[in-house]
C-alpha cells in the first residue's frame, strides 16, 4: 500500500511543479502564454485528480480482478454500441438524412464511446456483476 | 455460491475495509462478495480465506447445479 501513497504523491508533486513553471513561464514570458496556460491547467488537473483519487480511495486499492472485469465487459458493451451508431449514421448519411462533417464524425464516435463505457461501467457496477446465475 | 465472509470477518474482528486492504481488492468488492452478488476467482478466494484464517471449504459453499 505504501507503493500507491507513492504513487499519488509523485502525481501531486509532478501537478505542483508544472504548476510552477507555468507561473514562472508566464511571469518571465517564456514561451508565451500557450505554454504557460498549458503547463498550468495539466499541472492542476494532475493535482485535483490525485488529491480526489487520495481521499476517495486512500492508500487502498483502486483496481482488482472485479473492477478489471467490469472494465472490459463495459469495453465490449461500448464497442458494440459504437458498431450500431456508425451504422446507423453510415445509412443517415447515405440516404441523406443526415450529413456530417469528418470532426463531428469523430467526435461523435469518441462521445459515444466514452459515454457508453461510463454508464456500461456504473452500470455493472451497482449491479455487482455475476458471471453465473 | 454462497459464502460465510460477513461471519468470519466478524470473528476476526476486521472491518470491510480492513479485510479488503489486507486481500489487496476494493471494499466494494468485499461488500459484493458479502452479498453473494460477486463469484471470486480462487486466488482472491484464497486471499480472503487466508486472511480470514480458514479454509476456502469452510469459507464458500458450492451448490450443485441441477440439469
Amino acid at each position: 500500500m505504501k507503493q500507491k501513497n507513492k504513487y499519488h504523491k509523485t502525481t501531486l508533486l509532478a501537478g505542483l511543479i508544472l504548476i510552477i513553471l507555468g507561473i514562472i513561464y508566464s511571469l518571465t514570458g517564456i514561451g508565451g502564454n500557450f505554454i504557460s496556460l498549458l503547463f498550468i491547467n495539466i499541472g492542476l488537473i494532475l493535482a485535483i485528480v490525485s488529491m480526489l483519487k487520495f481521499n476517495r480511495l486512500g492508500a487502498g486499492s483502486e483496481q482488482d480482478e472485479r473492477t478489471r472485469q467490469l472494465s472490459t465487459i463495459s469495453l465490449s458493451y461500448s464497442w458494440l454500441l459504437t458498431f450500431i451508431v456508425l451504422n446507423v449514421v453510415f445509412w443517415l448519411d447515405w440516404l441523406n438524412f443526415l450529413n456530417l462533417t469528418l470532426s463531428q464524425g469523430v467526435s461523435l464516435i469518441i462521445s459515444v464511446m466514452i459515454i457508453s463505457a461510463s454508464i456500461a461501467k456504473w452500470w455493472l457496477n451497482t449491479k455487482g456483476y455475476q458471471d453465473e446465475k | 455460491m454462497k459464502n460465510r465472509i460477513k461471519e468470519f470477518r466478524a470473528k476476526a474482528d476486521l472491518t470491510q475495509e480492513q479485510l479488503a486492504e489486507q486481500a489487496g481488492v476494493t471494499r466494494m468488492t468485499i461488500v459484493f462478495l458479502e452479498q453473494n452478488k460477486y463469484n471470486p476467482s480462487l486466488k482472491l478466494a484464497h486471499r480472503v480465506a487466508k486472511v480470514l484464517g480458514t479454509s476456502i471449504e469452510k469459507l464458500f459453499e458450492f451448490e450443485e447445479e441441477e440439469d
